[in-house]
């Protein structure tokens, strides 16, 4: 049987995932995911290399749409829509449910190009308009002080990290509702790594973030929810088979200090993974 | 040198002294292979300074030139053309070409037809000219009817005053010295044997004596009262006398030794021949003396000057320039670009960014990377049978109504047959520059709610568009040197109009290096390799853009 988490029906969460499957062709990487994602909140997804936590959170934004082959079932619930039905566009889903990925990817094109690339998609080209957004983000991103007597400088150039916090404040600057996080500081070196988790808790504290990570520490420190996802190599009837699972998912307090599966304690504690 | 191993060697490992063998085998190896690259670089370098070595010993070098009249004499003091003023050089013009002065102001300068010609005024010969003071309503007729005291110089002044500089000199050259130029060698030639040295020359001033002096005494010997007669009658009087055989035979030995020093004579003018023949072609100076007594040399001529990139065909090699092939390769290559970027781009990017993995795209992506390896002569004969037969009324512009007679042999009908032909080159090289565009980039941009078609514009094609340029200047760099489509298609060969747009007539630049090569007079191949450099320099340049484009844009 598949781990089925506690939620509220009457809750009005920012993202329901509810029996969610994802194939590659004839593949099935995740079988049957349901996790509430909280307004407001910080979730992580952990669990081990493989185990399909990558592959659930780039399905939030049907980023999944973009590999040959990928098909998604199941209901990912977003103000009471199902984001996979017929007549939902991804490219609007994307704009609501923005993305940050593993390694800083700024655009080729000048820091102030950058964060106003979004913005001038949807059709925003006042200067004074742009320049208010382009300060307010890249302030959101705590990035502001460092740039803004450069901002015709490439995005390029920056350190790892400042190129980290320039995509973030590329992404917020679509006021999207949800962020993304896919294994966001795993390039950056620790301090890099700090300022981005201070960012999430601080000045970001106002979205709703998703974030994947391999870093424990990070994800006991940083989050407020933790889905734990483990990889199932038999079914009930013991034949062969390979997908992700969610195998448990709760308060981070709550999964770190009293994991209620055995599996769970053991990848916490370093055993596996 | 030895190292002792400070490790223990497992067994697998081969021992010291096996190891240093081979050790020493590993590096003369190395050598060997180094030696080779050493010798493959040399091999290139050699084709590549034979190459332009080669143009341009061709290009530059000495020629003889003979006058009509010698330039030199035209002027009193001998002092050169260029430093007279516009009247001068007008009287030279009128002194030396006397009443034909007034064909030359009917042929050059009139804007009246030449029926209209003698009853026209002076001031309708040149409507917007200055013209000499009170003569401006006489008619040819009556100018010409005045005594030539007064007339030529109405005539010299009214050149004078409507005739820019270069246009007198211009005529001078062309009416009155009437170049013609003999003989061309080579830069080498010009540089390493342009003058023998003194004893040669004195050689070549005794030989002539020589041969004459041998030549009389051939003469004589064969004469009627010469050694050859006088033996032969003494032999023949001696058989008559019934002289004994003795005799006889030492008669007959002196009839042969004065014919054996005939033939020796003979010889010896011919081998005096030969030498002085030899020792004349020995040096430039020697070969014009002989040869052209009256011509002038000119040591350093450059085939390649400003007269030869902006004069039109012609069919005399010193006249001859490449104004309108240099017209028509640039003509060429702007319709080229017009029509290959976008159709490659827009296929490259079809290809690359939508097109799905199935058997027909696959089949596609084949065959175009199959046609960029076809000879450019098939896209030729395509070139012919579709956009010169098929298309012509839309490619002579006869449709449009630009042409008056249906030409299919236009500027655009070879253009789009080299726009095929580097089609393929672009495509590939596109579809390269737009793979090497990180795929994150295309994520990024379609995380922030950007459409396909946004992130294609807007990220894509900005980042590949530094090696989408470059792969299109290289392609076009080819295709501007490229031949035998253009002959299939139907170039001109002897043009003698600009070409001034698509739908013009025209040559390019290997067209007429092609024409020239084949003609078989040296002049020819002289400015050939002129115009090889003028061809190289272009593709050199568009190369050097390309390379310039690469860097700059280089991560």
């Amino acid at each position: 049987m598949v781990y089925q988490p506690e939620y509220d029906d009457n809750q009005d969460y920012a993202v329901m995932l509810d029996d969610v499957n994802v194939f590659y062709g004839d593949y099935q990487a995740v079988k049957d995911v349901t996790i509430p994602v909280e307004k407001g909140r910080i979730t992580a997804f952990i669990g081990p290399s493989g185990c399909g936590k990558s592959t659930v959170l780039r399905a939030i934004n049907r980023m999944n749409d973009l590999v040959e082959g990928a098909r998604v079932t199941g209901n990912v619930q977003y103000h009471g829509k199902n984001l996979y039905d017929a007549d939902v566009d991804p490219v609007e889903v994307r704009r609501r449910i923005g993305m940050v990925f593993q390694k800083p990817n700024p655009f080729p094109k000048s820091i102030y190009d950058n964060v106003a690339y979004g913005p001038r998609l949807l059709g925003v080209n006042k200067k004074p308009i742009l320049d208010e957004i382009v300060e307010k983000s890249l302030r959101g991103a705590a990035l502001w002080d460092e740039v803004k007597n450069d901002l015709r400088k490439s995005g390029l150039a920056l350190s790892g990290g400042q190129q980290q916090r320039l995509c973030i404040a590329r992404t917020i600057a679509v006021e999207p509702d949800i962020i993304l996080m896919d294994e966001p500081a795993s390039a950056l070196d620790p301090i890099a790594t700090q300022r981005i988790e201070q960012l999430m808790r601080e000045e970001l504290s106002e979205y709703t973030i998703i974030i994947v990570t391999h870093n424990m520490q990070q994800a006991q420190r940083a989050s407020d929810y933790v889905a734990f996802f483990n990889i199932r190599k038999r079914d009930q009837n013991n034949q062969e088979i390979r997908w992700g699972e969610l195998a448990e998912f709760g308060e981070t307090d709550q999964v770190f200090n009293n994991p209620s599966s055995a599996e769970t304690a053991e990848y916490i504690a370093g055993r596996f993974g | 040198m030895t190292m002792e191993s400070h490790t223990p060697t497992s067994s697998y490992m081969p021992d010291e002294a096996t190891f240093k063998k081979r050790l020493a085998g590993r590096h003369r190896r190395a050598g060997a292979w180094l030696g080779f690259y050493y010798f493959a670089i040399g091999i290139s370098l050699v084709a590549l300074i034979a190459l332009f070595g080669n143009v341009i010993n061709e290009a530059f070098g000495s020629i003889a030139v003979q006058f009509e009249v010698d330039p030199d004499t035209l002027t009193e003091d001998g002092a050169d053309l260029n430093s007279l003023d516009e009247t001068q050089l007008a009287q030279i013009l009128v002194d030396q070409l006397g009443g034909r002065i007034v064909v030359l102001i009917r042929d050059e300068l009139s804007a009246v037809a030449s029926e209209d010609f003698t009853s026209a005024t002076l001031a309708q010969l040149v409507p917007n000219g200055t013209l000499p003071d009170g003569y401006e309503d006489a008619t040819v007729e009556e100018v010409r009817a005045l005594d030539s005291e007064e007339a030529m110089p109405v005539w010299r002044d009214l050149i004078a005053l409507n005739v820019p500089k270069d246009g007198l000199l211009n005529l001078i050259n062309d009416q009155i010295v009437s170049l013609e130029v003999v003989g061309s060698w080579p830069l080498l030639e010009a540089l390493f044997a342009y003058d023998a040295p003194s004893e040669t020359v004195d050689r070549i001033a005794t030989i002539p004596t020589e041969i004459a002096a041998l030549a009389s005494e051939l003469e004589d010997l064969r004469s009627e009262t010469g050694g050859i007669a006088q033996a032969e009658t003494a032999l023949a009087d001696a058989r008559r006398d019934q002289a004994d055989d003795a005799t006889i035979t030492s008669l007959r030995e002196a009839v042969r030794e004065q014919q054996a020093r005939a033939t020796d004579i003979e010889t010896q003018i011919d081998q005096l021949d030969e030498e002085l023949e030899t020792l004349e072609d020995s040096s430039i100076v020697t070969e014009v003396a002989a040869n052209y007594p009256d011509a002038r040399i000119i040591r350093f001529q450059s085939w390649l000057d400003t007269q030869f990139l902006t004069t039109q065909m012609s069919s005399t090699p010193y006249e001859a320039g490449i104004r309108g092939a240099i017209l028509g390769s640039l003509w060429l290559m702007a319709v080229v670009i017009v029509f290959a970027l976008p159709v490659g781009v827009a296929t490259a990017i079809y290809l690359n960014e939508y097109a799905t993995d199935n058997f027909l795209n696959r089949l596609i992506e084949t065959n175009v990377r199959n046609l960029a390896g076809v000879p450019s002569i098939i896209y030729g004969m395509l070139g012919l049978a579709v956009f010169v037969r098929v298309l012509e009324p839309f490619t002579s512009g006869s449709i449009f109504g630009v042409a008056d007679a249906a030409n299919g042999r236009t500027v655009l009908s070879a253009a789009l047959t080299l726009g095929l032909l580097i089609l393929p080159i672009i495509i590939i090289n596109a579809q390269e520059a737009l793979r090497a565009v990180p795929n994150a980039l295309r994520e990024a941009s379609y995380g922030m709610g950007a459409t396909k078609w946004q992130t294609i514009w807007k990220i894509v094609l900005p980042s590949a568009l530094p090696g989408i340029l470059t792969g299109l200047i290289l392609s076009v760099s080819r295709a501007i040197g490229e031949t035998a489509p253009l002959i299939v298609v139907g170039a001109s060969t002897l043009l003698f109009t600009d070409p001034n747009g698509p739908f013009s007539k025209f040559t390019a630049l290997p067209i007429q290096i092609y024409n020239w090569t084949a003609r078989p007079q040296d002049q020819f191949r002289d400015i050939a390799a002129a115009a090889i450099i003028v061809l190289l320099v272009i593709v050199i340049a568009l190369n050097s853009v390309a390379i310039v484009l690469r860097n700059r844009y280089a991560r």
